[in-house]
């Protein structure tokens, strides 16, 4: 074929340009460490790419919830378990009131569970960074009204009423929250119920437990005229049997919390094992996205040195098929 | 024969020999002149006239014609190749600039961000009282909604750019068609027999046909007196030496304000228009741009980045507000929803231009309506919901929104990859045809070298016959003395 001056010149430039091209794309893809570096590089592989980063994404949002519901039911637990040896040792009183050497110290027994009832209050208005662990779905101090006879704005309060005869205290738990579920969106296509409600700690209305505790309080603060006890006070034998009804009711209060910190506790096993499991399917398709978008150094590196080798060369021929023709050996 | 005729012989072949030195130099000159056809003279015998000792002896040497090797079938692939590879360049230009609008592939492009937004919503329904996060979710929602605006203004820039784009290429187009009419008239009236000066016409008319189908797909017929017709996918724009103007009009869809942009030959009454449909070159893809693939009110059908993110941010901002206008705030105590959205425009289509955070919402993340019942911070109805969203089967054309805007960037990637290997493949084509054409027609510096020594040669030798007929003379001269 005819070889003429354009034939030699346009080919080149453009040879020289595709080169200069690729070797531009190596450099790039050394640089960040990315196979697919524009749209049109691998066409196939980018609704792929698009969605493992997304599941990746999620996954790793869905672990940082797992792990946030983990500490909520960590401390969720250590108040159950405060409420639970709150009241054994208010059962303990109990016994320990019907034993003829501390008949004499009913009243001192009577104040000592009043304070562990107000711990018990403290232990069930816990919160988890600024929310009430067992209101329901009243959170916020902002969602109690404390209005008379509430004094305060937590969800659980010991308010003094009036005195009648079955309630020589007028001591009462009023509880200020709702019984409403709490479920989160745990992995890709399930939910979890998590929060523990008042009815299921305290019995009915979420107060049922602490009208035993006041009850038994009552039966050892009160006569049963309801004139407060002196110190030689003694329990009657009708007296003993109500308080023993009391301390029974309480124990079975005591057991109930105990399931729902072993429900929790299940509960949360659950969850770790999710974690653990999205954790491994995460390495999993970490290591797939990347055999789709990274670049594989040692061949690029390879390649990088072989555009570069191809470009002096290209160089240092064209130089050479360009600068001579017969007018150079002309005199 | 008188003994002049020896030096009518020399002066003819100084003179045939001193053209075939200027016909090299010429294409010497040209070397790098694109579509230069170069030319070779053809000496022929001059013809004979009287016997001398009974016999022809010959009258010496003149330029019978002009050889140029331009080929019609090579010109005419190489215009095919030419109109394809241009629209294939300007393809991948236009998808390269949509790439970077789009700001992908990257880790933080807008299917990242959705998926950072929406997840939010299931830490939120962990914590939905969380008046940090609820800010956090705030900002996020911006950054989307600002990426969003820039990704839907950077595309009806180039929407603009490319009717730019358009219009220069009809100025040029019309520039060009001017030319080869005004060129058709000048090859007629070129003088039949100096067919060097119909040869240059000729070539720079090629040229001017050439740059033209870069713009536009064209076929072309020559008629008898070497004038050319050009026809844009049948329709005849050029006839002879009268060529018609193209005018580019817009128009709009009183309904929908679709705006389409058109090509329009201005008919030779100058009122008619006849519409020119380009199937390739420039026109054809600018057209293609402009009234398809950024064109965010498309109504065809057809494959529209702008419309395709339009839908993404309407599907996005209504399935979110849909969900949230029946909640509560963490602050909302009255039995009534108080109505808020979480994105505005709160009525209509949200397109990918408009969409902002909600007024209702943007600077009180605790008015965030993510509960279904009034005065219940920690309900999470809404926000359990909302971040059920990311894997909502019917979130948009029965997928989810990563599917939607993975499967998204898969057309366009393939039209991207479609756009680099047509410019790749017809530039191969392109070039290969270009160098069957210049291998024929272009000049090559030694072969001219070599006819720059044969004419100096021959030139030489002739002086030499003027040399000696001199002498000749001159003897005959001094036998009288």
């Amino acid at each position: 074929m005819r070889v003429a001056q354009f034939s030699i010149i346009e080919p080149f430039k453009q040879n020289l340009e595709g080169i200069q091209n690729q070797l531009f794309k190596d450099q790039i893809r050394m640089s960040t460490g990315k196979e697919i570096v524009g749209l049109g590089d691998s066409p196939d592989k980018i609704p792929d790419i698009k969605k493992l980063s997304s599941l990746i994404t999620q996954n790793n949002d869905y672990m940082t919830i797992l792990d946030d519901q983990l500490s909520q039911f960590q401390q969720s637990e250590t108040s159950l378990q405060g409420i639970s040896d709150n009241m054994e040792k208010i059962r303990q009183i109990a016994v320990d009131g019907t034993q003829v050497g501390n008949m004499g110290n009913l009243s001192v027994l009577a104040n000592y569970v009043k304070g562990i009832i107000t711990d018990i209050i403290r232990n069930a208005n816990t919160d988890y960074n600024g929310s009430f662990l067992f209101a329901g779905t009243k959170t916020k101090a902002s969602s109690f009204d404390p209005s008379i006879p509430n004094t305060n704005d937590m969800p659980f309060e010991l308010v003094e009423g009036t005195p009648t005869n079955n309630n020589p205290s007028g001591l009462q738990v009023v509880f200020k929250g709702n019984q409403d579920a709490k479920i989160i969106n745990k992995d890709q296509g399930t939910s979890e119920l998590v929060n523990t409600t008042s009815e299921e700690i305290f019995g009915k209305n979420g107060t049922e437990a602490f009208d035993s505790l006041i009850n038994l309080y009552n039966v050892l603060a009160y006569r049963s005229d309801g004139q407060p006890r002196q110190s030689t006070d003694v329990l009657t034998t009708d007296e003993v049997n109500t308080l023993n009804k009391y301390q029974s009711q309480i124990a079975g209060f005591s057991n109930q919390i105990n399931q729902v910190i072993s429900r929790n506790g299940g509960r949360s096993n659950r969850l770790q094992i999710l974690h653990d499991q999205i954790n491994e399917e995460n390495t999993r398709l970490s290591e797939y996205l990347s055999t789709k978008q990274d670049t594989d150094f040692a061949k690029t590196s390879l390649d990088l040195s072989k555009d570069q080798y191809s470009l002096q060369y290209a160089l240092q021929v064209g130089a050479k098929t360009l600068q001579t023709s017969l007018l150079d050996f002309l005199k | 024969m008188s003994s002049f005729s020896s030096l009518e012989i020399g002066k003819r072949a100084l003179l045939a020999q001193q053209f075939g030195i200027n016909v090299t130099n010429n294409n010497i000159a040209n070397v790098n002149t694109p579509n230069y056809s170069r030319r070779t003279p053809t000496f022929v015998e001059t013809d004979p006239t009287g016997k001398t000792l009974g016999q022809y002896s010959g009258t010496g040497v003149t330029v019978g014609d002009l050889t140029n090797y331009r080929q019609e079938l090579l010109d005419k692939e190489l215009r095919t190749a030419t109109s394809q590879n241009k629209g294939y360049e300007i393809d991948q230009n236009i998808y390269q600039q949509i790439d970077a609008v789009l700001a992908e592939p990257s880790d933080n492009g807008l299917n990242e961000l959705t998926t950072k937004f929406l997840s939010t919503f299931n830490q939120l329904a962990l914590t939905p009282d969380d008046v940090a996060l609820r800010q956090s979710l705030l900002e996020q929602a911006n950054t989307l909604t600002a990426q969003f605006n820039s990704t839907a203004n950077g595309l009806a820039q180039i929407r603009e750019d490319s009717k730019q784009s358009l219009s220069q290429v009809v100025d040029q187009a019309n520039s060009l068609i001017q030319d080869i009419a005004s060129l058709n008239t000048s090859i007629v009236n070129s003088k039949p027999n100096t067919n060097s000066d119909a040869q240059t016409l000729i070539d720079q008319r090629e040229g001017k046909i050439e740059q033209l189908s870069q713009l536009f797909g064209i076929n072309v017929t020559y008629n008898q007196d070497n004038t050319a017709n050009i026809f844009i996918n049948g329709t005849n724009i050029i006839t002879g030496s009268v060529g018609s103007q193209i005018k580019m009009n817009e128009t709009i869809n009183n309904v929908t304000g679709e705006k389409t942009l058109q090509l329009l030959k201005a008919n030779t009454d100058n009122q008619s228009t006849t519409l020119l449909n380009p199937d390739v070159g420039q026109a054809a893809n600018y057209l293609k741009y402009y009234n398809v693939l950024l064109d965010d009110k498309e109504s065809s059908g057809s494959f529209s980045v702008a419309k395709n993110l339009d839908d993404f941010a309407n599907a996005l901002a209504q399935s979110i507000n849909s969900k949230v206008i029946t909640g509560y705030g963490l602050d909302d105590t009255q039995s009534t929803p108080p109505g808020r959205n979480f994105f505005d425009p709160s009525a209509g289509f949200i397109s990918a231009s408009q969409i902002k955070v909600s007024a209702d919402i943007a600077n009180n993340p605790k008015a965030i309506p993510l509960s279904s019942r009034p005065n219940e911070p920690g309900n999470n109805d809404i926000a359990l919901q909302l971040g059920r969203i990311a894997q909502d089967q019917s979130f948009l054309n029965g997928q989810t929104p990563t599917e939607y805007y993975a499967n998204f960037l898969g057309k366009l990637s393939y039209a991207t990859s479609e756009a680099i290997n047509g410019y790749n493949t017809t530039n191969l084509v392109q070039q290969q045809l270009q160098t069957q054409r210049d291998s024929t027609i272009g000049v090559n510096l030694d072969e001219e070298a070599i006819s720059l020594i044969k004419y100096q040669k021959a030139f030489e030798a002739a002086s030499r016959i003027v040399n000696t007929s001199n002498e000749l003379l001159t003897t005959i001269v001094n036998l009288g003395k």
